[in-house]
């Protein structure tokens, strides 16, 4: 009862607490996307909407967009777990140096990092004479300006985005639990599947569902990477946008791929719920 | 009372283990006996969970050998063990039932999940929790969670039962309940058991045999009796129980302290320490007529009522300050700097020998 009441009021005053940022985020960032909502309405009602879906380009481009994203979630996830289990097992001074080395990305321009990938991509770029010099192939092969280099620069800027989350949730998990499922007969797998993973489930649906989220959003580097070869919807809307200036079909395009966004994100967060029902505060062992 | 000579359950032979620089385990020699309940007794950083984890087969020996029953498992990994170890802080998997914690080890055995959820559910029952098959750890009391830790230990009949100091965490009720039930389930299922603890009344009261741990090395090796009674070093005297050991110089009567104390023993030694335990000596308002033959007289330093019993420190005139417990009778108490008589049996002056460090010396 009473600790109801003091949870109560706990909530009200952290209420109070974040209302300026609250304030702020509803003038610049709601109010915007109504606007831009209604852009999309104006003189042809929802015809934008019937355009876009009706169009096999678009909705192929979604699906493209869709696509790319997967890949790079999946590549992410892949390097990250284990990276991020490997991280926890450091010593301290380990863990910082790791977290750290993660990091520095993320304070660096993405405009820069998208152009050292150009630079290692090119055709006299290191890979490629790599490549050449271990006789793997005759001549420069086209590395950059592809679907490849796409994911591969978009997997790179967004892989502290999977790890970290991750790297949270297996690092609080109590190290005698994996002695105690070994000692018990779990091997390697079993210990993986049956103890890691759903202790540390929560940080891996957050990482998929950031990088999932801001990969359906990536510019830069499709537009600089990709050549022009790799449609992504956002290089759509900066086409409709820059190019034609029609800025109700390039609103319309946002509205929908907003949507696909929070569909997408609903969905983790339905599996997240699904994953630790019932389970008491997993998270915090 | 196992057969002694019968099977060894585990047998460590010449056992090292180093960390960096930190010696943790010196050259342990230890055999333990189908069916006996083995406690590893000593202080803290001592290397008691060292040899245990070295058991379990979560740290492998720089040197020696290890087998159990018979076999050769110096390199074994921990699930090819087949032992059941019970954790400090119980590592119970936070993200499964009480009843799917105690099946975890069956499942990875390929049980059946029916046959696995009755044999769980049984040792459950066996623990008095079978109630609470369907709550989470994190709902259950320390002691529940204890329990539910060693259902899990011992549900897949292992070889071996480890626990490291399973009851430190509890309350003393609890931890006294808890002594009796892993001792009722360890007799019932007849299971060699090797217990840590760093409370020797919890080693006195449990084990048939104590083991003595200090500084990596195995001090003593010996039933409670032989322990409390006999022990072999000053460093195990200290350790378990309360002890005057008393110095000086042997002589033909017997052992006189340098403060000019003479204590007249049953045998003779060369030891030149005696050990006399404090509720070995009596303490009387007037000279004990007959029997004891060492009698001093002193007067009260302190007083401390623990209870059952009273704990007096005696200075004795010209002589060294004593330890004295005897039974409370509240009728009967001596007060500060009451003058009293100590006697003491020749046989209760027990020989202690040299530490081996001090014999170097
Ligand atoms: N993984 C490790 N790395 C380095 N040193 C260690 C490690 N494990 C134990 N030690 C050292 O080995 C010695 C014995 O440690 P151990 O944990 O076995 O002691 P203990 O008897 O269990 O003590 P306690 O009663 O405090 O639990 C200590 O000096 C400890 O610091
Ligand atoms: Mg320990």
């Amino acid at each position: 009862m009473n600790l109801r009441f003091q949870a109560t009021k706990a909530r009200t005053s952290s209420l109070v607490l974040v209302s300026p940022a609250l304030v702020l985020l509803g003038l610049l960032f709601f109010y915007p996307i109504l606007l831009l909502f209604f852009t999309t309405l104006e003189g042809e009602n929802i015809g934008n909407y019937a355009q876009v879906v009706n169009s096999g380009t678009s909705m192929q481009v979604f699906l493209n967009t869709l696509r790319i994203a997967a890949i790079v979630t999946v590549v992410d996830l892949v390097l990250a777990y284990p990276l991020a289990i490997y991280i926890s097992r450091l010593s301290p001074a380990g863990k910082a140096i790791a977290l750290f080395l993660v990091l520095i990305p993320l304070w660096t321009s993405q405009l820069v990092r998208t152009y050292a990938w150009m630079v290692l991509l090119g055709r006299q770029g290191p890979i490629n004479n790599m490549l050449i010099w271990l006789g793997v192939i005759d001549a420069p092969i086209r590395l950059a300006n592809s679907e490849f280099a796409v994911v591969a620069g978009m997997t790179h800027i967004l892989l502290p985005y999977m790890l970290l989350p991750i790297y949270n949730s297996v690092s609080k998990i109590d190290n005698s639990l994996f002695d105690a499922a070994r000692g018990l007969g779990a091997g390697a797998f079993s210990t993986f599947t049956r103890v890691l993973v759903p202790l540390s489930i929560q940080g891996v649906l957050a990482g998929v569902s950031l990088v999932l989220v801001l990969s359906l959003g990536v510019f830069i580097m499709p537009a600089l990477l990709g050549g022009g070869r790799v449609p992504v919807i956002a290089l759509l809307i900066e086409q409709q946008a820059g190019s034609f200036l029609n800025w109700a079909m390039a609103g319309t395009l946002s509205a929908i791929l907003m949507v696909i966004v929070m569909i997408t994100f609903l969905i983790i967060k339905f599996a997240t719920r699904m994953f630790v029902r019932g389970r008491i505060d997993v998270a915090s062992t | 009372m196992p057969d002694l000579r019968n099977t060894s359950a585990l047998k460590l032979e010449s056992i090292r283990k180093t960390f960096g620089r930190v010696d943790a385990l010196t050259s342990i020699n230890l055999e333990v006996n189908a069916g006996e309940f083995l406690t590893i007794l000593g202080p803290s950083g001592s290397g008691k969970t060292t040899l245990l984890r070295l058991i379990a087969g979560f740290v492998t020996p720089d040197s020696g050998r290890l087998a159990i029953f018979g076999k050769d498992m110096t390199m074994a990994s921990a699930g090819k063990r087949e032992i059941g170890m019970v954790f400090q802080h119980y590592a119970l998997f936070p993200h499964l039932t009480v009843l799917e914690n105690v099946m975890f080890p069956l499942e990875m055995r390929k049980h059946s999940r029916r046959d696995a959820a009755d044999k769980a559910s049984a040792a459950l029952a066996a623990v008095r929790l079978d109630a609470f098959g369907d709550r989470y750890p994190k709902q259950l009391s320390g002691g529940q969670q204890q329990r539910v830790a060693l259902a899990r230990a011992v549900v897949f009949e292992p070889k071996l039962l480890l626990l490291d100091e399973p009851f430190s965490a509890l309350d003393r009720r609890l931890r006294e309940s808890m002594q009796r039930e892993v001792k009722q389930l360890q007799a019932s299922l007849n299971l060699t058991t090797i217990f840590i603890t760093h409370d020797q009344e919890e080693a006195l009261v449990m084990s048939d045999r104590i083991a003595v741990i200090d500084r990596g090395t195995i001090q003593q090796l010996g039933t409670p009796n032989e322990i409390y009674y006999h022990p072999r070093s000053i460093t195990v005297a200290q350790f378990i129980g309360e002890s005057n050991i008393l110095e000086g110089t042997e002589t033909p009567e017997g052992l006189r302290t340098s403060s000019g104390m003479l204590l007249r023993r049953a045998s003779p030694s060369t030891s030149g320490r005696v050990l006399v335990r404090p509720e070995a000596i009596r303490i009387t308002r007037e000279p004990a007529t007959g029997g004891a033959t060492n009698q001093f007289k002193g007067k009260i330093a302190s007083r401390t009522f623990v209870g059952g019993f009273t704990i007096y420190q005696v200075d004795v005139y010209g002589g060294d300050t004593l330890t004295v417990r005897c039974l409370a009778d509240e009728g009967s108490m001596f007060e500060a700097s009451q003058e009293v008589n100590l006697s003491i049996r020749e046989a209760d002056c027990r020989p202690v020998p040299q530490d081996a460090k001090d014999a170097g010396a």
